[in-house]
């Protein structure tokens, strides 16, 4: 009991907050999802918002208070705490809470005096009847669901049986948002799954070679195997990198107009001095570096099956007009 | 009400934290939904541009690594060049491109000899089979590949490894160009062609 005290008035702290934060809201989608740790410290600030109603008490001790919101409190307390705790659109729940039987003023005081009636009667007893009460209030929201919901919240909140109709006004629980612990952390678990199979699919596409293997596990392996060949490969051509090295120096003004897109004066004037070295074999080492420089991405494939595809020109590549017009520029400067 | 509550400060403290946390999750998930922000990360590492930019950016950073040969080995100074530039144009979005910034900058030898120590403690304790589920070992080996990756979520984890997979794609591409332009068709140097 000494306990509510402190965090009653905590909770009155944050009730102003999210006052504040309404303007938020909308677009913003559940906060509990912060899942790396973030629980906990919600579980002290959230639980808080929702308030029984007059008569109604905190079902649970304290520290199970997690997700236990009652969706009778103060309408727009209500509201922002559901609204941050589901994936729905909130504008319409919203609107449906606001304008919900309770007033906000007339909330917050008879918050007061609820915390006041907690305090004196014992939980246990009063336990019941709000867990009760306000699970079967979840189901008669959940009657009215048009929106998404999945099957598993309508399970959930199904389990409860037994139902007493309730003789206060209540605010109701959005739609197809259940709020009890197992279906937060139901819902938490499935947007986590569903990131992870998206990344996955994305994964497939780059991979490839993935598309016939299904599961995370092979998946998984399929993806090492090849960031390793990937690797291996750097690694492979960045000895022979090291071995052609000297040349670098030499090259320099050749390879600058090779990378650039299109030639700057100094590009075209620089191979003036080595042009006396064969321009017709430097023609065709240029179409063929353009070639390879613009091939598709599927060069990796041949190449890392084989390492001696890597001499390979890939005939299918994209020609860009201007730059080939440069490099006859070259040949017909000598 | 607010001034007369003594316990004002904790939830203080809480409150800023929780909505900073809160809304960067939220920025995080709208980010990652977005179709704008999947189409840019498709593209990243795709276009030519890119591997224009990659390209002239390597081979200076080559010869400038060239000049003052620091290491022994040749391969593997181009090799940490080539991972270095490819790290400066990923712009610090990604994790890996951070570590692998980050691992150049802190004494090499010092993060080996730790490295190996932590490494030799942790297979003493792990002498027992314990059984780690499938997937979570799979993780493991694969956040061990990708560089600054090896204490993150399943679905981070993931997002890195595609970043990753597509730079280095584009990496195998551009140096492949650039070996095959100066092993294949590159003038000699002149003291083999002034016979």
């Amino acid at each position: 009991m000494n306990r509510a005290l402190p965090e009653m008035l905590q909770w009155q702290q944050q009730q102003s907050y999210f006052s504040e934060l309404s303007g938020v809201f909308p677009s913003q989608t559940s906060h509990l999802l912060a899942f790396d740790g973030g629980f906990m410290s919600g579980d002290s600030v959230v639980t808080r918002e929702v308030k029984p109603h007059i008569g109604l008490e905190t079902p649970s001790p304290w520290p199970e208070l997690g997700f236990e919101f009652e969706p009778c409190g103060p309408s727009y307390t209500v509201n922002y705490a559901i609204s941050r705790t589901s994936s729905c659109p909130p504008a319409v729940p919203a609107a449906e809470l606001v304008s919900g039987k309770m007033g906000s003023a007339v909330g917050s005081e008879s918050f007061k005096k609820r915390k006041a009636d907690k305090l004196q009667n014992s939980k246990a007893a009063v336990e019941d009847d709000s867990t009760k009460k306000i699970k079967v209030y979840e189901e008669e929201g959940e009657s009215k669901i048009t929106g998404p919901s999945t099957s598993k919240h309508k399970k959930e909140n199904s389990k409860v049986s037994d139902v007493r109709k309730p003789d206060y006004i209540h605010v109701r629980a959005r739609r197809g948002q259940a709020t009890d612990s197992h279906s937060l952390a139901e819902r938490v678990r499935i947007y986590i799954r569903e990131k992870i199979s998206e990344r996955m699919k994305y994964l497939q596409d780059l991979v490839p070679g993935c598309n016939k293997i299904t599961g995370k596990a092979g998946m998984l392996d399929e993806i090492i195997n090849y960031v390793q060949s990937l690797q291996r490969q750097v690694e492979f051509l960045s000895m022979k990198l090291a071995a052609v090295n000297p040349r670098l120096d030499f090259n320099i003004d050749n390879i600058f107009t090779k990378v650039e897109e299109f030639p700057s004066v100094q590009a075209v004037a620089n191979p003036i001095h080595y042009l006396h070295f064969n321009p017709v074999q430097e023609l065709v080492s240029e179409t063929a570096l353009r070639r390879t420089i613009s091939a598709p991405v599927t060069i990796p494939d041949g190449s890392f099956l084989d390492s001696s595809c890597f001499t390979q020109i890939q005939p299918s590549a994209t020609w860009d007009g201007v730059e080939l017009q440069n490099l006859y520029n070259i040949g017909r400067f000598h | 009400m607010a001034s007369s509550i003594p316990n004002l400060e904790p939830a203080l403290d809480t409150c800023p934290e929780f909505k900073r946390r809160k809304r960067s999750l939220t920025d995080q998930m709208l980010a990652s939904s977005h179709p704008h922000q999947r189409n840019q990360r498709i593209k990243r590492w795709r276009t030519q541009r890119e591997q224009h930019i990659y390209s002239s950016k390597l081979i200076q950073a080559l010869r400038r690594s060239r000049r003052t040969s620091a290491s022994s080995s040749a391969a593997k100074d181009v090799h940490e060049t080539a991972d270095r530039v490819l790290a400066v144009l990923a712009k610090g979005t990604t994790r890996w491109s951070r570590a692998i910034l980050t691992a150049r900058k802190m004494a090499r030898h010092k993060k080996a000899k730790v490295a190996a120590n932590t490494r030799l403690r942790k297979s003493a304790l792990n002498r027992e089979k314990r059984k780690t589920p499938v997937v979570q070992r799979k993780l493991k080996v694969l956040g061990r590949l990708v560089p600054g990756c090896r204490k993150l979520s399943f679905s981070n984890l993931l997002e890195e490894t595609s970043d990753y997979i597509a730079a280095l794609e584009m990496q195998v591409r551009v140096m492949t160009a650039i070996t095959e332009f100066l092993a294949g068709g590159g003038p000699q140097p002149p003291a083999d062609d002034c016979v």
